[in-house]
């Protein structure tokens, strides 16, 4: 039953990213700003701009670069960025790692306070504890991602510098890896140097993405719990002796996992949309440090590629949420 | 005294807009080992607050104010954490109204049986499966090892409720409290689970408090009954007696309003307006001299 | 009668109170600029350029929260940005939910087709990280309020658009609707004058909530420098001006970014107040 659920789910995801395909690219073409512009130097010849223009196919009718950019994409080809002369599947898949290192530990640090949060906030229901997760869990969601690593830069990177700000590890370091999944690589290796360089640099910006995440995690689960709580299997677990905690873990927290994965999946997608910002302001090599470049240079291939890129990852994630979903609910299973 | 379970003048009562609810008025009863005694009474007699308040599962808004429920000669009424979990599920259990909703949705049959064996017993793994097994036919349940696999949906009404049983006779309490273990399933099904019921207490010597609304249900399984209205027992006797000669008019009435599947012609009479009026004041009048009595010591 | 509760249980709100003093601060502060800022915000003084703000010492008392990097008074900065705040929070989040509310509306009540593509469409648009999206439409657009506001609409229909599609369908079964298509109102008006109302505490409230979401979106794109041109003083251009020389005059971007949290804080539990407040008067 999985196995053609999932199926089904990856073939619907087909025509959402063909809408975004075409989204993607008519979005572009209206840019007012000429590219090739930006990159010959002032008082070049006619010719030589058009010989550019041609070059990258600028100059065909509309329909006609849409073929082909569709074309170029289903065989591989994403183009080549203008401003940095590269070929944008060899950007993005160099870029990509850094940023899904920085994601998933976001998303671990995320879902594991978020998880404590919310069953601390049960536990002593009603008494000090759980205004004050209430309160910080308000905190954290109200105020932005990038308004938190701006807030962290200040406070724990030029006020009190105990934490590096910029960068995905220390500069002096060398790094012969062959991929660049620098921290799990290092790990691999036992290069455990590199490992600490590459932690203490993801701490402030990880801690930024997941604030929002871990609050809505935390409130979720918290009103999941209290649901799940009164229901009968409760009652029965007490009349077999159970101590509170041990009920909330085994048998209310099971229940509860299952609307808090689907509803906290729309603010697990926003994190992963956040990284364009954290990364330009921590100034970590990644794909969205480099989404932003791209934009302000206008470089056409590269913002498409990017945001491609992007669109697919947050389906891939929507997936994952789903199949997470069914495997949680044993009534969705077996139908 | 050889009394397993002894209620002495309970008093619970739940916080209302303006004060004090009282829910039970003064509940006195005993309960010897191996005994069946049935509580009948309409719905909101109070006759389930007796059953939770004996288990120590009443709402934790409620306060108990006056009385002392006694087991096996200790007084728990005020009993709590450790000491109440030391006593959930092995001296005393409960089987529960609604199958549908007492077993948890996401957690497999063998689970929620062995649970209880290994936290009161000590059972490992295997011994508490086997065990499991062995409950189940107790049970009546065929395939049990399939049944342990399965997930509570996967089942019908009754055989959940057979689960239940087994649960509540797991570790061989000295009490279990039943609260209208019959209520939620089919006709044709409640009288498998009464039988099932009367023959696991009477080989297992069990005491049962059993809490129902049917007195058709108290005839089958009970050694003796007592009646509730408004928090107040009315008349307590051995079953013989009450059903022939039944002594209070609340008694009586509650008799006649019995539908007989053999009658089927006869038109259903309710219980008098008047004769449920008389004694609702009759509760009153108690919760005043009550009130009297406290503001005058 | 209804209304009347409804603004009773909201004003005996704490959330709401503070929320309305904050929203009522900064309409005051934006309106009267001109009145309250000590200097003209786009006004030079390289000799006084850093000036530190009145708690640090050394501070000049004409520039109560010092000077930037060409000695703009950063207080008369601030005000002014409050009005660009406060502009583009009104326009682009009003705007957003007209657009989302009439085409949830529709696709909620007519279903089929209609329902089918605006669903599909919104599915599309929220496969964008929104930051991103915005970003690319402001780049694409150019600079200035207008495209600031477009960027916002577009992006956060699909909000408005998902909930009130959710709300139509639920309130859809509801008697009344049925009594009102029997007595022969026309579907639109039905749509207009029946559900419409009865969206309002909703829509009311996701307003409020979307008012902070684009105060929020504003300084990101001023940030990343894509907001109104450089020169006028936008919440998010003071904060990356500020980023630039964090190490000499932190309080650059600390005293931007506290007014940006503050706002969106108050928009919040205006809207949070909002939502616990008129939730209970009407599923009474």
């Amino acid at each position: 039953m999985s196995l053609a659920y999932l199926i089904k789910r990856l073939l619907m995801a087909i025509p959402t990213l063909f809408g975004v395909a075409i989204v993607v690219f008519v979005l572009l073409r209206v840019v007012p700003g000429d590219p090739i512009a930006m990159m010959i130097p002032p008082g070049a010849r006619a010719e030589d701009i058009e010989h550019l223009r041609a070059l990258y196919g600028l100059d065909k009718p509309i329909l006609v670069q849409f073929g082909h950019w569709l074309v170029d994409m289903i065989g591989g080809n994403f183009g080549t960025s203008i401003s940095l002369r590269q070929s944008v599947l060899g950007l993005v898949a160099s870029r990509l790692p850094a940023t899904l290192e920085l994601s998933l530990t976001a998303i671990l640090l995320a879902t594991s306070l978020g998880i404590a949060l919310g069953i601390a906030a049960t536990y002593w229901r009603g008494r000090w504890p759980e205004t004050l997760v209430d309160l910080v869990a308000g905190l954290a969601m109200a105020i932005p991602d990038f308004l938190w690593g701006l807030l962290f830069i200040l406070g724990l990177g030029v006020l009190l510098p105990i934490l590096p700000i910029s960068g995905r590890l220390d500069p002096r370091l060398e790094t012969d890896f062959t991929t660049n999944f620098y921290l799990i690589e290092s790990i691999l290796r036992g290069e455990f140097a590199i490992t600490l360089s590459i932690l203490t640099h993801l701490v402030l910006p990880a801690v930024a993405l997941a604030l929002p995440l871990t609050a809505a995690v935390t409130r979720i689960l918290k009103s999941a719990l209290k649901e799940a709580m009164s229901q009968d299997y409760i009652l029965m677990a007490r009349a077999k002796g159970f101590s509170k905690a041990r009920i909330i873990w085994r048998e209310a927290f099971r229940n509860a996992l299952v609307p808090t994965v689907t509803l906290s999946g729309v603010q697990l997608t926003f994190l992963v949309g956040g990284t364009v910002l954290i990364e330009r302001i921590f100034s970590y090599p990644g794909i969205g440090n480099m989404a932003i470049g791209a934009v302000i240079d206008r470089d056409l291939p590269l913002i498409q590629g990017l945001v491609l890129t992007f669109a697919v990852l947050f389906i891939a994630l929507n997936l994952v949420i789903d199949m997470t979903y069914v495997l949680l609910n044993p009534r969705v299973r077996h139908g | 005294m050889s009394g397993l379970l002894e209620i002495e003048d309970l008093h619970l009562e739940l916080p209302g807009p303006q004060g004090w609810l009282p829910i039970l008025r003064g509940v006195s009863l005993a309960l010897s080992p191996g005994q069946v005694l049935g509580l009948v009474g309409e719905s909101g007699a109070g006759k389930t607050m007796v059953g939770k308040a004996v288990l120590g599962l009443q709402p934790e808004r409620a306060r108990i104010s006056e009385g002392a429920i006694r087991f096996e000669g200790r007084d728990i009424t005020h009993w709590r954490d450790e000491a109440r979990r030391a006593l959930l599920g092995r001296g005393m259990a409960l089987i529960p109204q609604d199958p549908m909703s007492a077993l948890n949705p996401v957690i497999r049959i063998e689970a929620q049986m062995t649970d209880v064996l290994r936290l009161h017993l000590g059972l490992d793994r295997r011994a508490a499966r086997a065990r499991a097994l062995a409950l189940l036919n107790q049970v009546h349940i065929r395939e049990p090892e399939r049944v342990l696999r399965q997930y509570p949906h996967e089942l019908s009404g009754g055989m959940r409720q057979r689960i239940l049983i087994a649960i509540a006779f797991a570790c061989r309490p000295k009490l279990i409290v039943a609260d209208e273990p019959t209520t939620a399933l089919d006709v044709t099904v409640q009288r498998q689970i009464l039988r099932l019921i009367k023959e696991l207490q009477a080989s297992s010597g069990t005491s049962l408090l059993f809490v129902t609304h049917d007195l058709g249900v108290v005839a089958k399984v009970c050694d003796r009954v007592a009646v509730m209205h408004a928090g107040r027992i009315v008349e307590a006797a051995a079953v013989a007696e009450v059903f022939t000669r039944p002594r209070h008019d609340y008694t009586r009435a509650l008799f006649a309003a019995t539908p007989r599947y053999d009658r089927p012609g006869e038109a259903l009479v309710p219980v008098p307006a008047a004769l449920s009026e008389s004694l609702f004041v009759e509760a009153a009048a108690y919760d005043a001299a009550r009130a009297a009595r406290s503001s005058h010591a | 009668m209804v209304e009347r509760r409804a603004l009773g249980a909201a004003l005996s709100n704490g959330r709401v109170l503070f929320g309305l003093a904050v929203l009522l601060l900064l309409v005051i502060v934006a309106l009267a600029a001109p009145l309250l800022a000590p200097h003209d915000p786009l006004e030079q003084d390289l000799l006084s350029s850093f000036e530190p703000p009145f708690w640090r010492s050394g501070a000049d008392a004409n520039f109560l929260l010092g000077t930037d990097s060409l000695g703009r008074d950063i207080l008369s900065r601030l005000i002014y940005g409050a009005r660009i705040a406060l502009t583009v929070a009104l326009v682009a989040a009003s705007l957003a939910a007209l657009l989302g509310t009439m085409l949830g509306l529709l696709a909620g009540y007519f279903g089929g087709w209609l329902d089918a593509v605006i669903s599909r469409l919104v599915d599309v648009w929220m496969s964008f990280p929104p930051v991103l999206l915005s970003v690319v439409l402001a780049a694409v657009v150019g600079a200035g309020l207008k495209a600031v506001i477009l960027a916002i609409i577009v992006v956060d229909w699909t909000r408005f658009c998902r909930i009130v599609r959710a709300e139509v369908l639920v309130q859809r079964e509801q008697d009344y609707v049925a009594a009102a298509v029997t007595i022969g109102l026309s579907r639109l008006r039905v749509l207009a004058c029946e559900i419409l109302p009865n969206l309002a505490p909703t829509l009311t409230v996701l307003l409020t909530l979307e008012m902070g979401i684009a105060v929020i979106v504003e300084a990101i794109l001023s940030f990343v420098g894509l907001s109104v041109a450089s020169d006028a003083p936008t919440w998010g251009g003071l904060i990356q001006e500020g980023r630039l020389y964090i190490n000499q005059a932190w309080w650059m971007m600390a005293l931007p970014m506290f007014c940006v949290i503050v706002t969106v804080l108050g928009f919040n539990a205006l809207g949070d107040g909002l939502r616990e407040a008129l939730d209970p008067v009407l599923r009474r």
